[in-house]
């Protein structure tokens, strides 16, 4: 190291003087880059649609609902779609949300991209091997491979009970994800736990989703910087082992993080006298609209209830 | 690849306006440009765009409307990440305030040997290399240690070894004082003194008025309608209290010493 006599300046090694070496242009680690982007996203739907309550301020229809009424509604939707087993039932259960969303401001094509092209599809896929003649007999859909292919008798083909029940299971979740979504977007947040604490759910339940809905995003913005950093100093070539490691550490850093966030948000509470009970408000009087709410959507449920045993697939 | 001969401008921005989905613009119509071994410092009240800028100009975020023109060449958000990304990060570097979130590597050595074991030199090398920067920055115990368990001061000269390693020649850092002991910061000021004198150009985003005329020679400010207020060498923007008091930086009882 060359060491310069004036003591205001810090000396620097050769090679910092010397002309740096630089990474040709190449393209980037697609797989780590899609990482990046995808969290990206979801931080930013945290952001600007849970946080900023983008959609739940607008005075619109599930919006002017009691908070109550809605969790009540949703889970008897959600009750009657695991009760259920006809497809059609299913389908029709299945576009009461979404009309819900439409009369609720939320743009249909995103919320029906985010609802069913993600989680009930893959569901859909995973559940496709129990869809065979190994698993569920039943009549012929279509063949894999004709009988007597490779030895098997009766060959491997999906039974149209199997390819039914991967169907449910698809709807089912979707179902559930759609209600989910439409009540976290057009309620406030403050709003959704006064409800639960109103429906009696225990208080330990409220506070620990509340410090969740609280901290996901930090820890979120936190893997995004991480992301970000490294995005930073990617400037040559890694090794796909590198990048795995990478994940792993990130999800380790992440978990210490929130241990200790948890630690210091429960000090904070402790300090502003939190007592392990938090304060209750009195939850309003329903108001007329919500009995009305309450009552189609019950005449809605019987109506179905009633259709299922009607139709017969 | 990028043109580093164009003239001495490393970035030129043209009416950059940046803005966050739905939101309200963090930048608005912003339009400077930074020269080959410049020192500037980026002012401005909280939340008025000072970070967002920092982020446009290492290439993380790109503006809505607006030019960015960095080594001659305009930024561009699809062709960046598949082609230029990474030549780009080896001459731009970027400290984040949060020294926590920057670093991502289970001990020292292989935090700071991240960069230059991508550029191809043998492990002899990279190993020299980090041991001459850790000499430097007064690092070498730490090696083995993990980063997460650093003090403030040391995470923050961790980031730094981990950048500069790969010889940027352009260093933008947020808030380079935050987390720092006076001590940390007047070292830091003589770092990045002996950076300039090798014709580095320094970035930063910072509140610390008592710094900035340590460590740049011209200062743009920010408004809170997230333009800018003035674009003036460092020393005779701090003597315009008026206009520091209207962009909410200082309030009434602030002097500036020379």
């Amino acid at each position: 190291m060359s060491v310069k006599p004036d003591t205001k300046y810090i000396s620097l090694p050769d090679w910092m003087t010397e002309p740096a070496i630089r990474a040709p242009a190449q393209p980037s680690a697609g797989k780590l880059n899609f990482l990046r982007k995808t969290m990206k996203k979801i931080s930013q739907v945290f952001e600007n649609e849970f946080f900023c309550e983008k959609y739940a301020a607008r005075p619109l229809f599930w919006q002017n609902i009691d908070t109550r009424v809605k969790i009540i509604i949703s889970l008897l939707f959600l009750i009657l779609s695991s009760l259920v087993s006809n497809p059609v039932t299913l389908v029709i259960l299945a576009s009461i949300p979404l009309f819900y969303a439409k009369l609720s401001g939320l743009p249909l094509r995103v919320h029906f991209r985010r609802v069913w092209l993600y989680i009930p599809l893959v569901s859909f896929f995973l559940t496709l091997p129990a869809a065979t003649n190994l698993f569920v007999q039943g009549k012929v859909m279509f063949y894999l491979f004709q009988p007597g292919f490779q030895g098997m008798k009766d060959g491997l083909y999906f039974t149209i009970p199997g390819l039914l029940a991967s169907l449910r299971i698809m709807l089912r979740a979707g179902i559930s994800i759609s209600f989910c979504f439409l009540l976290l977007l057009t309620t406030r947040w403050s709003q959704i736990t006064g409800a639960l604490m109103s429906l009696r759910v225990p208080v330990l339940f409220v506070s620990i989703m509340n410090m969740t809905y609280r901290y996901i995003f930090v820890l979120l913005l936190m893997a995004n910087n991480r992301m970000e950093a490294r995005f930073l100093r990617t400037v040559g070539k890694l090794k796909a082992a590198d990048n795995r490691s990478f994940v792993g550490q990130t999800t380790a850093h992440l978990f210490i993080r929130s241990q200790d966030y948890a630690d210091e948000v429960y000090d904070a509470m402790c300090c502003r006298g939190y007592s392990r009970e938090p304060a209750r408000t009195k939850p309003p009087h329903l108001q007329r609209t919500d009995i009305i709410f309450i009552f189609s959507n019950i005449l809605i449920v019987l109506f179905l209830a009633a259709g299922e045993s009607v139709l017969h697939v | 690849m990028f043109d580093d001969n164009k003239k001495d401008i490393l970035f030129s921005l043209s009416d950059v306006t940046f803005g966050y989905a739905d939101g309200e613009p963090v930048l608005k119509h912003v339009q400077f440009s930074v020269c080959r071994g410049e020192r500037i410092s980026i002012l401005g009240a909280n939340g008025c765009g000072k970070s967002t800028l920092l982020k446009i100009l290492a290439g993380l975020l790109f503006p809505l409307q607006g030019e960015v023109l960095a080594f001659g060449r305009k930024l561009d958000r699809k062709k960046f990440a598949d082609t230029y990304a990474k030549e780009y990060h080896s001459k731009v570097g970027y400290i984040f305030q949060d020294s926590d979130v920057q670093l991502f590597c289970s001990t020292v050595y292989e935090e700071i040997a991240f960069g230059p074991m991508q550029l191809g030199l043998s492990k002899e090398d990279v190993s020299k290399r980090v041991n001459d920067i850790c000499t430097m920055m007064g690092i070498m115990h730490l090696l083995d240690k993990t980063p997460y368990k650093l003090s403030g001061g040391e995470k923050k000269k961790v980031a730094l070894a981990s950048v500069l390693i790969l010889q940027p020649d352009i260093l933008i850092m947020d808030e380079p004082t935050n987390d720092l002991d006076p001590r940390t910061q007047s070292w830091l000021v003589r770092l990045l003194d002996t950076l300039h004198r090798t014709g580095k150009t320094l970035i930063f985003a910072t509140h610390n008025l008592d710094l900035i005329a340590q460590i740049s020679d011209r200062a743009i400010l920010f408004d809170e309608n997230h333009m800018i207020a003035a674009d003036l060498p460092v020393r005779e923007l701090l003597c315009k209290e008026d206009l520091l008091i209207r962009v909410n930086l200082v309030d009434e009882n602030y002097t500036y010493a020379d």
